[in-house]
């Protein structure tokens, strides 16, 4: 117990990351700020040591003039020492000096270990940012309500499929024209394996994926759609996607089973309200104002 | 040829040269001119902008980060650690942003707009974008009045309703459709333009028909008048607009009264639920959103002799009470709509 507290009381000792101090500090960083650092891409990364033992780190760069943290940990057992404290505010200091004003930070719950992230930001002078809806929600299957449809024409059946029925290259062509007009990239191309080929559905029209809604589990274990666009089919379409996908997991899974989904505008966000009232959003950012 | 025989060779070559150029430079301005109506560029083709800017903004990216971090080696001196506490942050899947180079393509596209008026972006040239292609497509269409041989006009027609009603179809670097599909709707033009403007009700009842049929199919919901929305659909909805707007011309025709007496109450009372109240309201909104984003949709246009934010600030004023009456308009009519149809099953 001595022991224990003396090593507590021992001073947090703070420096920079590089190619040298990487085996001991990976472990602390999430795998994209790691891969980027190994891709030799200009991420400044910071981290914490205690008795010369590796117990936290941040890392970001700067983007349109605000810093992106794209990492930020501190190891269980190093907690309620002042190291995330530490790191934040001489980080700041640096960005102060270098005339970047604002830090950014993104972040899905993850149980325990965000729990106490979003007082910790508020704290440290952090606010919520409005994300105009652009956010993950989750909810369950049972939870989803069917109450309104858009109206379409009468007798106009939509022709919606599986992806495990539809050929690599019509997939590929889709993706590579929602991104060209102006979806997110999604985490997961339509090709990857981590998708549910089963729930995966696509709106086929003139033998063109028109709109498509991509599952897998890579938010929080949960059933994600992790892929979700419509071009010009517009909302009808994309109720009828939605409502496919959904019911199909109706048939597969138990009713407790959660769902994740991202909005990206205020469509989505309708919809994800209109399917799930109750749904909860999960992923957040927050932003920090630099005094000037 | 007769001046060539007389020239030496170097001199030949360099005439060569020069032609090569002007046909060049020729080539050049038609590009620019066909950018020049979208008043996109300060002069150079958006082509050129491509290439200076994004290599500029992404290495100003990188460049910036750098300097971050040899001044965060400068200030601090390298962490010191011989192992790792236990531990480890979970990856869970961050909402989704745009690329970077979608970002990048955004960031130049605001440049190229702020050219042309400070309040413009790339939500402005996307916009634009989006209603010159569909412009595009039907002056396509429209052009065969002028051009085609097979073309009988014998009646002034509203020209706005036949660009609106006509198939827009694509076309070659010959002028001509690419493709059956294209040449079909060109042939389906001729004749629609041969029935229409003879003036002759008979001859225009097929096309009454289906002006009808797609202005009834017209569904725009409140969701699509957002700028997110008409960023990349703008000239789509214009079109589906446009045909709510002259279908109302259509209806006041005289020469189409016959026509729509011998329709149902049922299909009259349709159209004036689906068509007749809501192509003003759904018109207004939709322009101004537009204008929000300093874009007359009307004239195809970005507006330049708008300076400053706060003059599109009153389309925000505008667009806050007009939105609610459109929505109370759509819930109005989309409630008749219901029970009309109702009413219409239960005779049936």
């Amino acid at each position: 117990m001595q022991e224990t507290k003396q090593i507590a009381d021992a001073p947090l000792q703070l420096g920079c990351i590089g190619e040298e101090q990487m085996p001991y500090f990976s472990s602390l960083l999430l795998p994209e700020a790691v891969a980027a650092i190994e891709r030799g891409e200009p991420v400044t990364a910071i981290g914490i040591a205690q008795e010369d033992v590796a117990c936290g780190a941040l890392a970001g760069y700067v983007e349109n003039g605000c810093f992106q943290l794209i990492s930020l940990y501190v190891a269980p057992d190093y907690r309620r020492r002042g190291g995330a404290r530490l790191m934040i505010s001489q980080l700041e200091e640096l960005l102060e000096e270098n005339d970047i004003w604002s830090v950014e930070i993104s972040f899905t719950e993850a149980g325990q270990e965000t729990e106490t992230l979003t007082p910790f930001l508020a704290s440290m002078g952090f606010a919520a940012e409005d994300d105009r809806g652009r956010n993950i929600y989750t909810f369950t299957l049972e939870e989803v309500t069917w109450a309104k449809a858009p109206s379409r024409p009468a007798g106009k059946s939509l022709k919606i499929r599986p992806f495990s029925r539809l050929s690599e290259d019509m997939l590929r062509a889709a993706q590579k024209r929602a991104i060209a007009l102006g979806s997110p990239l999604p985490e997961r191309t339509l090709l990857s394996e981590q998708l549910d080929r089963e729930l995966s559905h696509a709106f086929i029209k003139d033998g063109r994926v028109e709109a498509y809604a991509a599952v897998d589990d890579s938010c929080c274990g949960v059933l994600t759609l992790c892929g979700l666009w419509v071009g010009d089919p517009g909302p009808t379409v994309l109720y009828s996607l939605l409502k496919t996908v959904i019911g199909r997991a109706a048939e597969l899974y138990p009713p407790q089973t959660r769902i994740a989904v991202q909005a990206v505008n205020d469509q989505s966000l309708k919809l994800i309200r209109g399917l799930a009232p109750g749904a909860r959003k999960v992923s957040f950012t927050y932003r920090h104002w630099l005094p000037r | 040829m007769i001046e060539h025989q007389n020239m030496d060779h170097s001199t030949l070559q360099k005439q060569r040269m020069n032609e090569q150029s002007i046909e060049k430079t020729q080539q050049l301005q038609s590009h620019l001119t066909d950018h020049k109506n979208m008043e996109m560029t300060g002069g150079q083709p958006l082509e050129m902008q491509t290439e200076e800017h994004v290599p500029v903004l992404i290495t100003q990216q990188v460049e910036e980060n750098e300097q971050l971090v040899q001044k965060a080696h400068t200030r601090f001196s390298f962490a010191r650690a011989k192992k790792a506490a236990s531990g480890s942050p979970t990856q869970n899947q961050k909402p989704a942003r745009k690329t970077f180079k979608q970002k990048h393509e955004d960031k130049r596209l605001d440049l190229v707009a702020k050219e042309i008026t400070p309040v413009a972006d790339h939500v402005s040239i996307h916009m634009m974008e989006s209603l010159m292609a569909n412009k595009q497509l039907q002056d396509n269409a429209m052009d065969l009045i002028k051009n085609n041989p097979e073309v009988h006009v014998k009646e002034s027609v509203d020209w706005r309703v036949m660009r609106t009603f006509m198939k827009g179809f694509a076309t070659g670097k010959n002028g001509e459709p690419v493709g059956k599909k294209n040449r079909l709707r060109k042939q389906e033009n001729i004749r629609f333009i041969n029935d229409y403007c003879s003036g002759d009700v008979e001859l225009r009842r097929p096309h009454l028909d289906r002006m009808l049929e797609e202005a009834l199919s017209v569904n725009i919901t409140e969701d699509m008048l957002t700028a997110e929305y008409l960023e990349y659909h703008a000239g789509e909805v214009k079109l589906q607009v446009s045909k709510l707007v002259y279908f109302h011309n259509v209806y006041k025709d005289p020469i189409n009264q016959p026509y729509f007496d011998e329709l149902s109450q049922a299909t009259k009372d349709l159209i004036e639920y689906r068509i007749l109240s809501r192509y003003a309201p759904l018109g207004l909104v939709m322009a101004h959103v537009c204008a929000q984003n300093a874009v007359d949709a009307d004239h195809l246009q970005i507006k330049k002799h708008v300076r400053d934010k706060s003059e599109l600030e009153v389309f925000t004023t505008m667009l806050e009470g007009e939105r609610q009456l459109l929505h109370s308009e759509l819930e109005r009519t989309n409630r008749l709509e219901r029970e009309l149809r109702e009413k219409t099953r239960d005779e049936e």
